[in-house]
């Protein structure tokens, strides 16, 4: 059985639930994150993979989980609560479900533990050694709140920039000029911001989902819809590199060796329906068992 | 120059700070509170060399110039709920998305880092790591189910604990009849039961390589809380550790990948060690003030040193 953590209008987790019942013939459980409080069921003995865990009437045995689509706890939201109390409950239930999801042997999409990892990427010298092992660059990053710095930095970045808040787990392109100050600028408002300067180059868009990496190209009309897929040696390449850095289902962007950014909780909104359908497919039968991503290294 | 981040109000950062002042290190002390008017820290990556700085007041200092940081009871930064959700401004200050990021960058010691801090905001995720560790571990049951604690509480002889999951601090408390009348309550939020373990508490001081242990006698389920409410004076002393238990705290902090810990044990009557949990930024005042243990020293001494004690996790896992 898999098990789904996600807010009931997440599309990629939609998509996957429908996979998961055409390749199965079963629903996986579906956590709604947006309700935790109301419909959460959950009896896990600590000591090694036992109990139920379940969500509004339907609840499965936790040795019988085959994968988790862990896409964040999210919020308690019972109306019940006041705003203190929602907080520890959020803080209590997020406890449980990340401690049972580290604990399981099967593939957890993606682990808690490895999306809490990186606060923004690129951090550490061994991190940054391991990627350049791979044969992959890191890109030019300021990071700060200073938006003098912010400016400067951004505007000598002749081919362009991202910004990453330090909050958020995706980088976003940043439009030029103007704009892209007021962008650095609402930013910094909350935290500092991680400019990240594109080199000169055609930036690729993948998806990778274990050893499975999509390729894939905004249309005119801003969607994203698969291309041709990138070589044998460059899937093999982001394979090992998602693998790094603990993540089975991730969003790549990269400009030549350079990997600009690594996005562990893609939105698949973007997306057109082939696409989502693709990526959908592909966790499902990661999470249902019939993708084991062992030895990828 | 180290630098130690935190409340000055807090005794640890206290103490921490007059030692380092009394001895004329340079230091430089941040409180996450006052992020971003008073401090700020900044830096780059640029054809693969890292620079970077922190303004504090009028004061600027190079990146290359800190040699170790303390870090002692921030709310770092939650596991990730969704993406690009919008914050939660009563969750957490800015300046502890602004520290945390920072630290993470530093190639130096840093005591204790956001990373090794989480395992304390799902204790669950701590259980697995004690056990590896060598230590033994109370029967653990996390239900929002009512029937599953009423199971629980039968079999384990109806002596069961319950307390938080989160770091949020409570107090361990029995399981009594009256609390179990009540447990539809649970429904609101999964609470942590478990067995409750006869015997003396023990609270362990892990800096660097150096092993401090306490026993603490109580009356009080949760001795912490009698001593805080008022309620009694918990009976602290010096106690030696056996040489592998004491060898097993060196190797779980280490596995947590911290540099000091403050663990909670419990010795039988039978003499063994059950291991409760593993506190990242433990206020190891309070026991020295009773033992005279040299923990602060210890501290002080690993923090001008700046050496990062091994990870040892490839030894358990």
């Amino acid at each position: 059985m898999v098990v789904i953590v996600a807010e009931k209008s997440d599309v990629c987790a939609q998509r996957t639930a429908e996979a998961i019942v055409h390749m199965k013939g079963l629903p996986p459980i579906f956590i709604d994150t947006t309700s935790l409080a109301l419909g959460l069921r959950l009896a896990w003995r600590a000591h090694g993979a036992n109990g139920t865990i379940g969500f509004d009437s339907r609840e499965v045995a936790i040795a019988e989980v085959t994968g988790v689509l862990y896409r964040g706890c999210g919020r308690a939201a019972d109306f019940r609560l006041d705003a203190s109390d929602r907080r520890f409950a959020e803080g209590e239930i997020s406890g449980a479900l990340i401690g049972l999801f580290t604990a399981l042997p099967c593939p957890v999409v993606n682990s808690p533990v490895a999306l809490a990892a990186r606060i923004l990427p690129f951090g550490s010298a061994k991190m940054r050694a391991q990627i350049s092992a791979l044969g992959f660059q890191t890109p030019d990053v300021l990071v700060t709140s200073d938006l003098e710095e912010g400016r400067l930095f951004f505007e000598e970045s002749d081919q362009g920039a991202l910004l990453r808040l330090a909050r958020s787990v995706s980088a976003v392109c940043l439009p030029v000029g103007r704009e892209g100050v007021r962008r650095i600028a609402d930013g910094i408002v909350d935290s500092p911001v991680m400019i990240v300067r594109e080199p000169s180059g055609c930036r690729l868009q993948l998806f990778v989902v274990g050893e499975h990496v999509i390729s894939a190209a905004k249309d005119g009309s801003g969607v994203l819809r698969t291309v041709a897929p990138p070589s044998e040696l460059l899937c093999r390449r982001l394979s090992r590199l998602t693998h790094l850095l603990q993540y089975d289902f991730a969003f790549v962007q990269l400009t030549g060796d350079v990997v600009l950014d690594v996005n562990p909780l893609p939105s698949v909104e973007a997306c057109d329906e082939g696409l989502q359908r693709e990526l959908a497919a592909l966790l499902a039968m990661h999470l249902a068992g019939g993708d084991n991503l062992q030895g990828r290294i | 120059m180290i630098l130690v981040v935190g409340a000055l109000a807090n005794p640890a950062i206290a103490f921490v700070c007059s030692s380092l002042l009394a001895a004329g290190d340079d230091f430089l002390l941040l409180d996450t509170r006052q992020y971003p008017i008073h401090f700020e820290p900044q830096w780059s990556i640029v054809g693969g060399s890292l620079h970077g700085k922190v303004r504090a007041g009028r004061r600027v200092v190079s990146l290359e110039e800190i040699s170790a940081v303390y870090i002692h009871q921030i709310d770092t930064p939650p596991w990730l709920p969704y993406p690009d959700a919008e914050p939660d401004p009563g969750v957490l200050p800015q300046g502890a998305w602004a520290l945390a990021a920072f630290v993470s960058v530093l190639p130096c010691l840093v005591v204790n880092g956001p990373s090794s801090c989480r395992s304390n905001a799902a204790k669950a995720l701590q259980l697995p790591i004690i056990a590896r560790a060598g230590f033994l571990t109370p029967r653990t049951l996390i239900t929002n189910m009512p029937d599953e604690v009423r199971r629980f509480h039968e079999e384990v002889g109806g002596r069961v604990v319950f307390k938080s999951m989160s770091h949020r601090r409570s107090i361990v408390r029995p399981l009594s009849d009256e609390d179990l009348l009540a447990l539809d309550s649970l429904a609101l939020s999964p609470v942590l039961f478990q067995e409750q373990v006869n015997g003396v508490d023990i609270r362990v001081h892990v800096v660097g390589a150096s092993v401090f242990a306490t026993a603490i006698e109580s009356g009080a389920t949760d001795y912490r809380h009698e001593f805080r409410c008022g309620l009694g004076s918990p009976l602290l002393y010096s106690v030696v550790l056996p040489d592998q238990i004491a060898a097993q705290c060196v190797i779980l902090t280490r596995a947590l990948g911290m540099a000091i810990s403050g663990i909670d044990l419990r010795r039988t009557p039978e003499g063994e060690y059950v291991c409760f949990e593993v506190n990242p930024a433990p206020g190891f005042t309070f026991y020295q003030a009773a033992t005279n243990q040299p923990i602060g020293q210890a501290l002080i001494d690993l923090l001008r040193s700046g050496k990062r004690p091994m990870n040892n996790w490839n030894q358990i896992s």
